[in-house]
């Protein structure tokens, strides 16, 4: 992970030992921490580093590998370990192959993550669509954010590169990943480039679905009450006070949780549908009416 | 006991917490901008010219002003080092291939 400005966000060069500088605006820092350098430091050295030399791929990073086999002078970003030994990126992939230049078999033992379906909680097949009890359709939006301790299977290897081992699965369908195609969402959440092709950037979660259905709910019901209260068909009950005052808390306080309701499924990042606002404006009317009338009952009775 | 080095102002409350798990960095006007990571997820820690400490988690920076000469800041920033250099991960022992095995 290279060090990034915390003025400007560029990117940092390690100019000394424990300093960097930003070449976009010049500032220096300390370094107090830096996790790969304490890691590389931990690591007994065992091949010749580069010094003076630059990255082949990052000219302005300052080399820390050589690679083994061509001997590229490679920054951490670019560098591979395998067996013990740093490669290239190709030089890494010829290196994972056993001597006899196959791909190591999968053991009989592996068995692919399944997929929990985040509505009902069933387990489904790795690569299953649609869960086989609810009928939900899998997408993004219904990665289980449930800390799962899952292992990748050994000898999994990534469905895009499979000469590479895989450092995860794919939470959707399940395929192998290596570093390079891994897409690590929030939640600490592994996709692979192909599922995150498919994902439809449109799609509502389950929960704003809930949320906006109860909203627009209560929203009809404090629509109907104001309806029947306006049309003088719950006259008689304003006539006695107790009975006034139990009509206005059946008012108020289902539109204060309809607004509650219709404000948590609005999200202003993503895709609102009309019956999101439809929750959302419904009892915001609801509210407001009630409040004027509230207002109006209150200038009345102070007069 | 948590470290805390607070760099409040007028408008806006902010201050980085040392914790037991992890570090709470706070940064807000009103209510809300709390921030919680724990050891693991700081990938580093730097310190500017101008005294300011800013702490990158993935490809986000959070800084806060720091007084080199208050003590409860040196403590807190010291013991946030030492934490994250407890959260380093070392390789494992490898058999010293000179030796016969048993």
């Amino acid at each position: 992970m290279e060090l990034i400005c915390p003025e400007c966000r560029g990117e940092l060069q390690i100019s000394s030992d424990r300093m960097a500088s930003c070449s976009l605006h010049g500032g220096r820092y300390e370094i107090l921490f830096d996790r790969e350098m304490e890691e590389m430091a931990e690591r007994p050295a065992k091949q010749p580093v580069p010094t003076g030399q630059s990255c082949v791929g990052h000219p302005r990073q300052a080399a820390v590998f050589a690679c083994v086999s061509c001997q590229k002078a490679l920054c951490v970003s670019c560098s591979y370990e395998v067996a013990g030994k740093t490669f290239c990126s190709d030089c890494a992939i010829a290196a994972a192959r056993n001597t006899s230049g196959e791909v190591p078999p999968v053991p009989p033992d592996a068995v692919p993550v399944g997929k929990d379906c985040p509505v009902c909680e069933t387990v489904n097949n790795a690569t299953a669509e649609t869960c086989s009890q609810c009928g939900y359709g899998f997408g993004l939006l219904s990665l289980t954010t449930k800390r799962r301790r899952s292992s990748i299977p050994v000898g999994l290897m990534c469905a895009q590169h499979n000469d590479v081992q895989a450092v995860a699965t794919c939470r959707i369908c399940s395929s192998g990943i290596c570093g390079t195609c891994d897409f690590n969402l929030p939640g600490n959440m592994h996709v692979c480039p192909l599922c995150i092709d498919k994902h439809d950037d449109n799609e509502i979660s389950p929960g704003r679905k809930r949320k906006s259905a109860w909203a627009v709910a209560i929203a009809a019901y404090g629509m109907l009450m104001l309806l029947l209260l306006f049309s003088g068909a719950l006259a008689n009950a304003l006539e006695n006070e107790g009975a006034a005052t139990l009509l206005g808390n059946a008012i108020f306080i289902p539109a204060l949780v309809g607004t509650g309701l219709g404000f948590g499924a609005f999200d202003r990042r993503l895709r609102n549908t009309a019956w999101i606002w439809a929750g959302v404006a419904g009892n915001v009317f609801v509210l407001g009416v009630y409040v004027i009338l509230m207002v109006i009952g209150i200038v009345t009775g102070a007069e | 006991m948590n470290l805390k080095i607070s760099a409040n102002t007028i408008l806006i409350r902010r201050y980085l917490e040392v914790g037991s798990n992890g570090v709470i960095f706070c940064e807000t006007a009103t209510f809300g901008g709390v921030r919680r990571f724990r050891f693991e997820q700081v990938d580093s820690v730097l310190r500017g010219t101008d005294s300011t400490l800013s702490l990158q988690v993935d490809r986000q920076t959070f800084k806060i002003p720091v007084d080199r000469k208050n003590p409860a800041h040196r403590a807190a920033i010291s013991r946030l080092v030492s934490e994250l250099r407890r959260t380093v991960r070392r390789p494992p022992a490898t058999p010293d291939p000179t030796q016969a095995p048993s």
